[in-house]
């Protein structure tokens, strides 16, 4: 027979509280030891698991780089493979700019000539999971002096290297030192990646929103986040116009939805107030339009349909109104 | 409160109720506890051992001296640049072994400019050699594979041919530090062994633009003597250079700006991301070489929030012309 619901002896309780601090001193030592985590005993095993060649979720399957080089260059280091985790292993700094852009996976190796050892290149194929975030770090990164290529819509070498998008992989291939007869194997590599390789999209409809008139060829950018350092203004083209002898800004940005392209004016409107900028009464007739002046520059933003569209710190204010009205002019054209 | 009068018996039944229950609670446990058990501990990246702290390897009495000289001829930039400040034997004596700190971060062709020279290397290694050196170790613990870093940049042969020896870096070579003052680094791993027996420690590091903190020059070169996980501290850029300016006390800092990658740094990758600047800056104060080498860049020590920090902790003088630096050209 056992006593039921009886008062807990002394010995009982006192040997309750010994248990129940023990769990306790456990639960704090374990809080205290993990908030002094050492980064520099341990390695993560997800970082240790990031071998070369090795997939990374989210990305296609790896790249057989090998397949596509011509038959005057030879292998001359390992396929590397680099994830989110570890492509600052890679290129440090810069990683942030490809994470940014929604960066998947990263295959480079290198390869020489077998004539002259000393000539290399290294190829990089950027995984950018769409053809818009490839874009969007080829754009960012042009060189001035790009020569355009016929290798894609967007490709373009210098004097030691050769840049493209394909689909969603941004692919740079760079040589160790200028040479035209490196450069007739960079192109044989990149004509031959562009043909094995099968991507869903090549092209970027919405360049065709921005008026031609006035536009500077190939200098149209593609920001994933974070335009103008506005968070609010994601996936935005801009492009560069000369009117009147000025260099302006134009910028371009499709939303889902009308309503969405107008909560994204206001709140950039907001936004340019807030950082000091003064209204300035609109003098042409876009309605959904506002105009500020800002660090002795323009911003205007408009909106027509779902697009967000405007001019982006124009040195005067004749020049923002007569290009938006450009752009409008072309999206209403464009957008039917 | 029960009393007495309200005890009552337990049943057999009742008992075996609540012992199964019981025993269902600490099965419950043992196997929750089971399924998060790590039966593979972490891998150790180094052996936990006692903190180290890096000597001054600066001179008091050279402190805030600094060399702009101009020309196209590394070589020559950097012999008339010591030379200005008394030439390489006033920082160099007999016997002494030197560290030069390179940044070898990357596996790229020198042609980039990613990377230090592998000439200029070799001038200042061989200089130290003249001036007595018993020994020049190059080093760097770089970003990507440190035996292509070195090979691929032209460092390694360089060095080797004036008699320099290459030090590159294992996992042995690590030992935890920590800096007095620092919030960054603390407990983390600094690439000691080739700082473990030198006397003196000179930096060289072109100037670079650089995606997260706008400029890589002199200061950021330390990042290269940090172990572990280190992108951590990409988060958290400006206070982490200014704590490595903090951490090393060089003997003298060289800027080499005859080419400047003005964009697309750090790593660039194309000859169309670096402008001929000419300019080679022999200096004591790295904060005021780092000031004199953001206008190479086109722009202000303000533009790069890691001086003034850098500053404010004494580091150096980010108004370079206070320091009245010598300037030269050579043709």
């Amino acid at each position: 027979m056992v006593r039921g619901k009886s008062p807990p002896s002394r010995r009982e309780s006192t040997v309750s509280w010994v248990i129940m601090g023990t769990l306790a001193a456990i639960i704090i030592g374990v809080f205290v030891r993990q908030s002094h985590y050492d980064p520099t005993l341990f390695v993560p095993s997800a970082l240790e698991s990031q071998a070369p060649g090795k997939i990374v979720p989210r990305s296609l399957p790896p790249l057989d780089l090998g397949q596509f080089v011509p038959q005057d260059m030879s292998v001359f280091g390992p396929l590397e493979s680099f994830g989110p985790e570890t492509l600052s292993d890679k290129i440090n700094g810069k990683a942030e700019l490809y994470l940014s852009a929604g960066f998947s996976n990263l295959q480079c190796q290198r390869f020489a000539s077998r004539n002259d050892p000393r000539s290399w290149m290294e190829v990089f194929v950027y995984d950018m999971g769409t053809l818009h975030q490839a874009f969007a770090v080829y754009s960012t990164q042009k060189r001035d002096e790009a020569t355009p290529l016929d290798l894609t819509p967007f490709s373009y070498r210098t004097r030691n290297a050769l840049f493209w998008v394909h689909g969603r992989y941004y692919v740079e291939i760079i040589a160790s030192v200028p040479s035209e007869g490196l450069m007739e194997s960079m192109v044989a590599f990149g004509k031959n990646f562009v043909k094995k390789t099968s991507v869903d999209a090549h092209d970027i409809e919405d360049l065709a929103l921005f008026a031609r008139n006035h536009l500077e060829e190939g200098s149209i950018v593609f920001f994933v986040s974070n335009a103008f350092g506005f968070s609010g203004l994601k996936n935005c083209f801009t492009a560069r116009y000369h009117v009147e002898g000025e260099e302006l800004l134009a910028f371009l940005s499709k939303k889902e939805a009308p309503e969405e392209a107008e909560r994204v004016v206001k709140a950039y409107h907001a936004f340019l107030l807030e950082s000091g900028g003064t209204a300035v009464p609109l003098s042409t007739d876009l309605t959904s339009g506002a105009l500020v002046e800002i660090l002795d520059t323009f911003e205007l933003i408009f909106r027509h349909g779902r697009y967000v569209a405007g001019v982006h710190e124009a040195p005067t204010r004749k020049a923002a109104e007569k290009l938006a009205s450009m752009l409008n002019g072309h999206l209403v054209e464009a957008v039917r | 409160m029960i009393t007495s009068s309200e005890e009552r018996s337990m049943t057999r039944r009742e008992f075996l109720i609540r012992s199964a229950k019981a025993g269902a609670c600490v099965a419950a446990a043992g196997g929750l506890s089971l399924s998060l058990y790590d039966s593979k501990a972490p891998q150790r990246s180094q052996e936990k051992g006692a903190l180290v702290t890096l000597p001054d390897f600066s001179m008091p009495a050279r402190n805030g001296q600094m060399s702009i000289v101009t020309g196209e001829d590394r070589v020559k930039t950097v012999q008339r640049a010591l030379k200005t400040l008394g030439g390489i034997e006033a920082f160099v004596r007999p016997g002494d072994r030197v560290l030069v700190k390179v940044n070898a971060a990357f596996a790229m062709p020198p042609i980039l400019s990613a990377t230090a020279n592998p000439e200029l290397v070799a001038e200042v290694a061989r200089l130290c050699f003249k001036a007595g050196a018993s020994s020049v170790a190059v080093t760097d613990n770089p970003i990507n594979d440190p035996a292509s870093c070195f090979t691929l940049t032209g460092i390694a042969q360089a060095a080797r041919s004036v008699g320099a020896q290459v030090v590159i870096p294992r996992k042995s070579s690590f030992k935890p530090t920590t800096l007095q003052g620092g919030t960054l680094i603390k407990d983390w791993p600094l690439f000691y062994a080739p700082l473990e027996a030198v006397d003196k420690v000179i930096g060289i590091a072109p100037v670079k633009d650089h995606h997260r903190s706008g400029a890589s020059m002199t200061m950021k070169n330390w990042y290269g003597l940090l172990g572990g996980r280190r992108n951590l501290f990409h988060q958290d850029i400006h206070n982490i250079i200014k704590e490595l300016a903090m951490m090393v006390s060089p003997t003298l800092v060289i800027l080499d700006g005859t080419w400047t990658m003005m964009t697309n740094g750090p790593t660039g990758g194309s000859l169309a991301d670096l402008k001929q600047t000419n300019t080679m800056i022999v200096s004591t104060d790295q904060v005021a070489a780092d000031a004199f080498g953001a206008t190479l860049l086109g722009k202000t020590a303000s533009d790069l929030p890691y001086i003034a920090k850098a500053q404010a902790e004494g580091v150096g003088q980010s108004d370079y012309e206070s320091i009245k630096p010598f300037r030269d050209h050579v043709g």
